[in-house]
């Protein structure tokens, strides 16, 4: 099936990259509810998400990165990259979007006909919500020893096993899954990506808590769950080859220095609302303003290499790694700088400000966890500067 | 890999790291780091040839006329294959001053820096730990002969040979000037400093030098103008210099770890020695990226948010150096620590590029000072 392309999408093409951003700039002015604005530690979920993925939808803004004939905006990477940075320094609330940003590239390039038509058009309308099931207890960063199975059973596969880590599982109406379908290989081979419903029967979910107080993740649980072999996406045995086909270009996002910078500008409300100058206060503040200063100017740099073609996968991995221990360092500054408010739990209310310090301070611990754990993109680096570990 | 060059720009790399292996570079930085000048004038007389000296010179005084931003390859080069010749202080900052004369002194002293003829540098700076252009105490006193008698003193004076011709920054009947001083006149002394690169600094007292009147060479906002673009130009310049010689430093010392075997593996397949040297390449590609972009903010002038990249720039770069040559000097273990290892040459010329022109606590203040005004943006 082909979908007409949203109002305008041909427009955008005649927008210069300043002109285009001056677009999307002045339709998050009118249109971004106010109430998601601003507040770093919020990530929408379940129909909060619904809602603002088919807001964008009504007004052509819907999926920047995907081809046109399949609804997209097919933008070029320059104005992915506006668009991006434009959401950050709005202050628009994180949103995950599974299923526009890593679901739907996988299913237009490995996915049927008849998957594309079935699912696509639901994920651009915010119908539905995507989970990724990759991450399995005992896995941790070695993601291909995974051990749920998945057994050929009729039309079905039958499925056994979990998934842990599973960001938005409570929220998610669907999951894409990696699943062994064949024993006794390499372990990166005989695994094979799936496409499931949440409320097959057979599959339980747990929500995890996490230090920041949400239960944004979950544990999945597969006891006998079916999925028919119409949700086999591409060969069966090529699920590691497709999981790992999207981490590309893709990944300069994930090195978008949006959450350090949200976090220094905290740092300076604390310090306004504190009247702190002068001394150690302004060696650590000059210190974090440098520290921005130079990670956007590298991140910069990599955008337009990505443009260009030219960025390497060690340029994404040294981004990610800068981005998050940088995120972490501002959000221990200000709970350093905070003194005693620094213990309180939940929103601190410092003079006129109600900010969100410990919230931050947790939020910012996972960033050297997930997307590959800081350790896994040293390891990446190091490859491109010393060669393999031998 | 993100950093970009255009054709100029590598044929301008090209040309150093041509020139730094048929000279053998760093036998010959080894060679003049004890000599009385800590370079070659000889050398210098090449580089002229090479169009470095005159690079940024405008085609009227006889230069290429380069903009700033493809010379910054030079620099970057420069360092990068430790040339000890006073490619900054002279080729960048009192080019830099000399560009923005019409004076037929400086035209003249133009054309012998073109030519490779002279060593021309600014002396400006009249406190220690300064970054700002100097409101000088030095001052020029007209004589009734005509002419000027100057009096006052510079501290760190680069590039200083005894045949070093003078920039001086004074004022002038409460005018700021720039007058050019030939360092032999009678009434300038000279107290001189082995820096750790190589070359020598000096701290100069004018007593009542008696200079022509021709010798003046701008005056007013003229003179302030061209030495705030001389030192901001200097210091992107020495940044990127210092990101060279980072570089340099990381790959000599990842060939070392990959040639070297403890245990039965060679010591660039342990994961600590990996990580702890992707911790130096993390801080010299932020450096890369700081000049760069301070490079690119200059261009469209010298506004406080050129300046405040331009200091967050020299602070990145001389904390990157100093971080790599630390490091460096470590992971080559008891021979890193020999005066025969090639990493001491540039964990030296560091120490002093580093601290030249303002340190990295320094620069970090003022970048933060000036950001006062300024948010880093993501444009």
């Amino acid at each position: 099936m082909q979908l007409t392309p949203p109002t305008g999408t041909a427009d955008l093409d005649v927008l210069s990259v300043p002109e285009f951003r001056a677009r999307f700039r002045n339709w998050l002015e009118e249109h971004y509810p106010p109430e998601w604005r601003k507040p770093i530690v919020l990530r929408l979920r379940g129909e909060q998400e619904k809602r603002w993925l088919r807001l964008l939808d009504d007004h052509g803004w819907r999926l920047p990165a995907w081809p046109r004939e399949h609804g997209g905006l097919g933008l070029p990477l320059a104005k992915q990259l506006v668009y991006h940075e434009e959401l950050a320094r709005f202050g628009a609330a994180r949103f995950l979007d599974s299923g526009g940003t890593m679901l739907g590239p996988i299913l237009i390039r490995f996915g049927t006909a008849a998957q594309q038509a079935k699912y696509l058009p639901s994920i651009l309308r915010g119908e539905t919500l995507w989970c990724q099931g990759y991450s399995e207890p005992n896995a941790g960063s070695d993601l291909a020893s995974l051990k749920t199975i998945a057994v050929r059973d009729g039309d079905h596969y039958v499925v056994n096993g979990s998934k842990i880590w599973t960001t938005m599982a409570m929220d998610a109406s669907h999951m894409f899954l990696l699943a062994r379908t064949q024993q006794g290989l390499r372990k990166q081979q005989g695994i094979s990506f799936f496409l499931m419903k949440m409320n097959t029967p057979g599959v339980t979910i747990r929500p995890i808590e996490n230090l920041a107080g949400e239960s944004e993740f979950g544990q999945v649980f597969f006891d006998d769950a079916r999925i028919p072999a119409g949700d086999l996406v591409g060969v069966e045995g090529d699920g590691w080859g497709i999981a790992k086909a999207l981490l590309g270009v893709e990944r300069i996002f994930v090195g978008s220095p949006g959450l350090p910078r949200d976090a220094y500008a905290v740092f300076r409300q604390v310090a306004d609302q504190l009247g702190l100058n002068g001394g150690s206060f302004d060696a650590l503040n000059a210190s974090l303003f440098c520290d921005l200063n130079d990670l956007v100017a590298l991140y910069e740099m990599v955008a337009a290499a990505a443009v260009a073609g030219t960025a390497e996968d060690h340029d994404y991995s040294l981004l990610k790694l800068a981005v998050s221990e940088l995120f972490q360092r501002i959000s221990e500054a200000n709970l350093q700088i905070a003194s005693d408010y620094a213990g309180i739990h939940g929103p601190a209310e410092i003079g006129t400000l109600k900010l969100q310090l410990h919230q931050i301070y947790m939020l910012a611990r996972a960033a050297t966890i997930y997307s590959g754990t800081s350790e896994v993109q040293r390891d990446i680096i190091a490859r491109a500067l010393l060669g393999k570990a031998g | 890999m993100w950093r970009h060059e255009d054709e100029l720009q590598s044929m301008l790399r090209d040309s150093v790291d041509r020139y730094a292996v048929a000279n053998d570079t760093l036998v010959r930085f080894r060679d003049k780091r004890g000599s009385a000048d800590g370079f070659d004038t000889q050398s210098w007389r090449d580089m002229a040839a090479l169009g470095w000296t005159g690079a940024l010179l405008p085609e009227e005084a006889g230069g290429a006329g380069l903009d700033f931003l493809p010379v910054l390859s030079l620099a970057e080069a420069i360092g990068r294959n430790l040339i000890p010749e006073p490619f900054v202080a002279s080729a960048i900052i009192a080019a830099t001053v000399l560009g923005a004369s019409n004076a037929p002194a400086a035209r003249k002293l133009a054309r012998a820096l073109v030519a490779g003829e002279d060593v021309i540098a600014l002396a400006d700076q009249e406190d220690i730990a300064a970054i700002e252009p100097a409101a000088p105490h030095t001052a020029l006193q007209p004589l009734d002969s005509g002419g000027f008698a100057l009096t006052g003193s510079k501290i760190f004076v680069p590039a200083w040979t005894s045949e070093t011709r003078l920039l001086v920054s004074a004022t002038l009947e409460g005018d700021p000037v720039v007058i050019a001083v030939d360092a032999r006149a009678p009434g300038v002394a000279a107290e001189t400093h082995r820096m750790t690169d190589g070359t020598i600094c000096a701290h100069l007292t004018f007593d009542k030098a008696a200079l022509d009147s021709d010798a003046l060479i701008l005056r007013g906002d003229d003179a302030t103008d061209a030495i705030r673009l001389a030192l901001a130009r200097g210091t992107i310049a020495l940044a990127a210099q210092l990101e060279g010689a980072a570089r340099r430093l990381l790959s000599m010392t990842g060939n070392y770890l990959n040639q070297r075997a403890q245990f039965e593996k060679p010591l660039a397949s342990f994961q600590s020695v990996r990580h702890g040297l992707v911790s130096q390449h993390l801080q010299i590609e932020l450096a890369g990226a700081s000049w760069r972009s301070a490079a690119a903010s200059l261009q469209q002038g010298l506004t406080g948010e050129a300046a405040m990249r331009i200091s967050a720039a020299k602070a990145r770069c001389a904390d990157a150096a100093q971080g790599m040559s630390k490091a460096a000097i470590h992971y080559h273990g008891a021979f890193g620590f020999t005066e025969e290892a090639d990493i001491g040459l540039y964990a030296n010329a560091i120490l002093r590029w580093a601290s030249w022109l303002g340190n990295a606590d320094a620069h970090r203040g003022r970048a933060l000072n000036l950001s006062r005004e300024q948010q880093p943006t993501c444009n």
